[in-house]
């Protein structure tokens, strides 16, 4: 066993922002600060803009071809999940549709924001201008029912991490923070991405969440 | 005789219930149209906060928007009758301290109303800047009266 880099710098930034600014979005919105609830909601759009690209053009094991396996794969892997198996280099069958869930989720979460309005029809989404009072309201619905799912999914997944760390031993922790995980020698290392992927990643991020807090005020 | 007692209970039991259900349908119609009253509300605060978006407002638009609350606003107490809250059975997010403290309740709806007419002063002044303060203060006795006296709806409508 060695540990080798599987998570690239990008990946865990990501990561790392999205829980601090899903935690600042959900505090804001419960101290009634729906301005900085809106400048939270536009940065992880941004965030997650960064990702759907990352998906497609970053390190090898942030692609989404990589880690979105079939539901053959899924069943072998959930069948051997109590024996002792390789430890994944990257996100595991299973794992990797969680990540699809929860990255769903937050996009639906950020989509009816976007369009939301609140039960006094004094605070909204940036684009709520375009729809009625009561498509508004409903959006505003969907957004809250959205964010429950993703709770929910969330504590699966701190779940998933326990099991991970206590029944198999993996620190999958650790790896999220220094990108290095203990695999054997055979594993496949991560392939990092090229400079100008991150590039175009950086600029698309920065651009939505720009513009999003820009219509937002 | 035992028939015309028989008679008498079954007219009461009848008069009885048509009174009990025309009384849960007065107060399913009074929350239907408290439900109507408050979209017309939030309707025009939305309606509002949009023009106050733009970069260049219509006054125009804003003036009748801020008309309307004041209109709206005083009637606010009338959709709360008596026999309308939770205890009726009838599904509404009003709670039960609208009628068990009035006068806290009467105060907040005056602060509605009064923050009403304060916003159609400030709209009918053409002035954006002090419309949209206005707006903001009148937006917060919403959040006030909602606080003490509406449950947080889940996810229904």
């Amino acid at each position: 066993m060695t540990r080798l880099k599987i998570w690239d710098l990008p990946t865990r930034l990501f990561h790392w922002a999205l829980v601090v600014l899903v935690g600042l979005a959900w505090w804001s919105v419960s101290v009634r600060e729906l301005g900085l609830h809106r400048i939270f909601g536009s940065l992880i759009a941004g965030l997650i803009a960064f990702r759907l690209w990352w998906g497609l053009f970053g390190g090898s094991t942030a692609r989404f071809g990589a880690f979105l396996k079939g539901p053959g794969a899924v069943a072998a892997y959930a069948r051997g999940l109590f024996s002792p198996a390789e430890p994944a280099a990257g996100h595991n069958p299973m794992g990797g549709w969680s990540v699809a869930a929860l990255l769903t989720l937050l996009l639906a979460i950020v989509g009816f924001g976007l369009f939301a309005v609140d039960v006094d029809g004094l605070e909204s989404g940036p684009f709520s201008n375009l729809v009625s009072f009561e498509v508004g309201r409903t959006a505003s619905h969907l957004h809250d029912l959205a964010f429950d799912a993703l709770k929910l999914l969330v504590l699966v997944h701190l779940a998933a991490i326990v099991f991970y760390t206590v029944v198999k031993r993996e620190g999958l922790i650790r790896a999220m923070v220094d990108g290095k995980k203990a695999l054997a020698e055979t594993a496949t290392p991560l392939a990092p991405a090229r400079l100008w992927a991150l590039l175009v990643g950086l600029l698309i991020g920065a651009a939505v969440a720009f513009v999003l807090i820009k219509l937002s005020n | 005789m035992a028939r015309n007692w028989t008679l008498r209970a079954g007219a009461a039991a009848i008069v009885l219930a048509t009174a009990v259900s025309a009384y849960a349908l007065d107060a399913a119609s009074v929350e239907k149209s408290r439900h109507d009253y408050f979209h017309q509300v939030g309707r025009a605060m939305k309606g509002a906060g949009d023009e106050l978006k733009k970069p260049e407002p219509s006054m125009t638009d804003l003036k009748a928007f801020a008309a309307t609350l004041d209109k709206l606003a005083p009637e606010l107490p009338t959709h709360f009758p008596a026999g309308s809250g939770p205890d009726s059975g009838v599904k509404t997010e009003a709670k039960a301290d609208i009628w068990s403290r009035p006068a806290d309740f009467q105060k907040a709806a005056d602060a509605f109303a009064a923050a009403a007419h304060g916003f159609n002063a400030a709209a009918q002044t053409g002035d954006v800047n002090a419309t949209r303060t206005a707006r903001m203060a009148l937006g917060k006795t919403c959040g006030a009266c909602h606080d003490s006296f509406r449950n947080e709806e889940h996810h229904n409508h």
